[in-house]
């Protein structure tokens, strides 16, 4: 009977161990993750997605899509991509025009320390009506994780819409400037250029526009600077400024892939060897 | 050193192929998985034993092969991985946008790419319990059960050795084919055979469990309720929390708390259940399997290789994604490689499986089998 006794304190130990992770739930969940917006044709305010982005194909027209990296619960109230303002017109008037389906994609990295610099924008035309995955992995890469992304051009790192216990909610400005967009020189090489981890969106990128077969990507030339300049500019200091996304300097992997060759020599070694011990056992 | 042939502890081995098991499921690198593959299919040539159900490492392979092309077939026909290298584009069925579903449409390397690994790494897993198979028998792991698990092994050991059962029955059905001289290959074939197999397999699944329970296996003896009772909760309790700590280790991103934590204080109360079922059990065993340095140094292999991959997911998720967006050669870690490759290490480990008859050429298959055909 002693045993009974002992087995209940030991399951009662258990229970309450159990019950630990269970209190943390109880509050509201805060997650750093990329959240995904849309502005359809004729509207001119974020709208949360209610889908995934494979999930949401594009509608004919010109159209805004939106990333946002930030601390939010999952809904409408989450940080919005900066600026909230924006429009097809402001940064592509005037491209693809003979495309159907007509997109301004704005990925922001979100304000805090380590992010890479952003606000970013590309412009595309599709004469399909691809979804929001492909919108996005024209030319920014993604990593994901059973089809939630996950990182965006390697940001983060690590980690998959983890669970922040402090919300500590940074308003995002409501209005920004995009001003001073940078210069680029567009030179329409076809270099197949990688994000390396370690030089991901670096500050001083050389700036080369991707040409791309399908999605005909307007080169992001040093257009008509946006004149939607806000009044009430520099109120914040958290400004947000929209850059051409450009892809990462191209990093020459000169290093040896020490683990592809020991892989495929292990490969070899035990597939061969196996093939002969059981060609032997016959 | 020349060491006595005996078999290992089936724990061991299920231990090592969970291992490389958990470790295929943490990673995307299709390099990475073909090794791992690579490491089962040698210690399994090495250390096969001659039984009727070592023909399961084959049989796991091809249903390898099959979850493989089912799954790329599926995102022939569902499409959407994203991806700018449109291969070919597919008559698309016209359904409402709304729907979220859309069959054909274009197909992209990247897309073909990502679900080949998708693919692969399930099918790796199957592999990897395929090789548990294949070198453990299910009646000794049953045998090694700790007594407060006895009542759920009955149900256990039919569903273990089910698997191992039906690829006997298939055997048998085959060779019934041929002899009834009809063939043994296509649809027709499939279609006469998978009634029959899996009637076989399960009705000698049902009557090794009768055979158990004849010799006591699910007997409940004279046990105070009350210790009953606590055993079993135990049990349960603990082993429901190492799931979820098993959860928690192997999704990244879960709360830190739900992960070796959990998993340990299940490990303690499951523990604890065993020994307070094992000492309400008055039963005793014929030749127990033992447990010697073999079977730790098998064990730890897997312990080893899953670690590694754990480690690595959870410390630097991007380099165990083969991410194919862009298309590029993959970024294979070289420590991981290398750890691979001790997944292939109980070939050396592990005794020498003992053969019956002359030491060059076993016996293929038991007799016995083929005279249950002619019946």
């Amino acid at each position: 009977m002693n045993i009974a006794r002992r087995a209940a304190g030991i399951a009662l130990v258990a229970m309450s161990a159990l019950v630990v992770p269970v209190q943390h739930a109880a509050a509201r969940t805060y997650y750093n993750y990329w959240s995904y917006w849309h502005k359809p044709p004729g509207s001119s305010s974020w709208q949360y997605s209610s889908v995934g982005a494979s999930g949401y194909y594009l509608k004919s027209g010109v159209q805004v899509e939106g990333w946002r990296f930030g601390i939010g619960s999952g809904s409408p109230s989450d940080p919005q991509p900066r600026p909230t303002d924006v429009s097809y017109d402001a940064y592509c008037a005037g491209k693809n025009t003979d495309k159907t389906y007509r997109v301004l994609l704005v990925v922001d990295y979100g304000t805090e320390s380590g992010a890479p610099s952003g606000p970013v924008y590309s412009c595309y035309g599709f004469n399909d009506d691809d979804n929001g995955f492909q919108v996005l992995t024209q030319q920014h890469t993604e990593r994901d994780n059973s089809g939630l992304i996950c990182a965006i051009d390697s940001y983060p790192r690590s980690g998959c819409g983890d669970t922040v216990s402090s919300p500590a909610p940074t308003k995002s400005p409501s209005r920004a400037t995009p001003t001073s967009v940078a210069k680029t020189s567009t030179t329409a090489a076809a270099t197949t250029t990688r994000s390396s981890p370690s030089t991901q969106q670096s500050a001083s990128p050389t700036l080369t526009t991707l040409p791309r077969r399908r999605a005909s990507v307007a080169p992001t030339s040093p257009g008509p600077t946006p004149t939607t300049a806000s009044p009430t500019a520099g109120v914040t200091s958290t400004q947000a400024t929209l850059h051409p996304f450009t892809t990462p300097a191209a990093t020459s992997r000169s290093t040896f892939p020490t683990g592809l060759v020991i892989a495929l020599v292990a490969l070899a070694g035990l597939g061969g060897g196996a093939w002969f011990l059981r060609r032997r056992a016959r | 050193m020349k060491r006595l042939p005996r078999t290992l502890h089936p724990l061991a081995w299920w231990l090592w192929a969970a291992g490389v098991a958990t470790a295929a499921s943490e990673t995307s690198q299709p390099v990475l998985l073909l090794v791992l593959i690579a490491a089962a299919a040698y210690v399994v040539a090495a250390r096969r034993a001659i039984t009727p159900w070592s023909a399961s490492y084959s049989a796991f392979m091809r249903i390898a092969v099959v979850v493989l092309v089912v799954r790329v077939v599926l995102y022939v026909l569902f499409g959407d991985a994203g991806g700018n290298h449109v291969l070919i584009r597919l008559p698309r069925v016209p359904l409402p946008t709304s729907w979220g579903v859309r069959i054909g449409g274009p197909l992209t390397a990247e897309g073909l790419i990502s679900a080949t690994e998708d693919g692969l790494r399930l099918g790796t897993v199957l592999i990897c319990v395929g090789a548990a198979n294949a070198v453990a028998s299910p009646a000794r792991l049953l045998k090694a059960l700790p007594g407060a698990l006895y009542e759920v092994g009955v149900a256990v050991s039919v569903a273990i050795s089910f698997a191992p059962q039906a690829v006997v029955a298939l055997g048998r059905a085959r060779r019934a084919r041929r002899l009834r001289g009809r063939s043994e290959r296509g649809w027709r074939a499939v279609r006469g055979m998978a009634v029959p197999v899996l009637e076989d397999a399960l009705e000698r699944s049902i009557d090794l469990a009768a055979a158990m329970d004849a010799r006591g296996f699910g007997r409940r003896g004279n046990v105070a309720p009350m210790h009953r009772r606590a055993a079993t909760s135990l049990t349960v309790v603990g082993l429901l929390a190492i799931c979820a700590g098993t959860y928690g280790l192997l999704a990244a991103g879960s709360p830190a708390l739900l992960g070796v934590p959990l998993m340990l204080a299940g490990a303690v109360v499951a523990v604890a259940g065993f020994a307070v079922g094992n000492r309400a059990s008055g039963r005793s065993h014929y030749r127990p399997d033992a447990w010697r340095g073999a079977e730790w140094a098998v064990a730890t292999t897997g312990i080893v290789v899953a670690a590694a991959y754990v480690v690595v997911a959870h410390r630097d998720p991007a380099t165990l994604d083969a991410i194919s967006q862009p298309l590029r050669t993959p970024d294979v870690p070289w420590q991981l490689a290398l750890t691979s490759i001790v997944a292939a290490l109980p070939a050396f480990l592990a005794p020498p499986v003992p053969r019956p008859g002359s030491r060059s050429r076993p016996v293929p298959v038991p007799a016995r089998a083929r005279a249950e055909v002619a019946l």
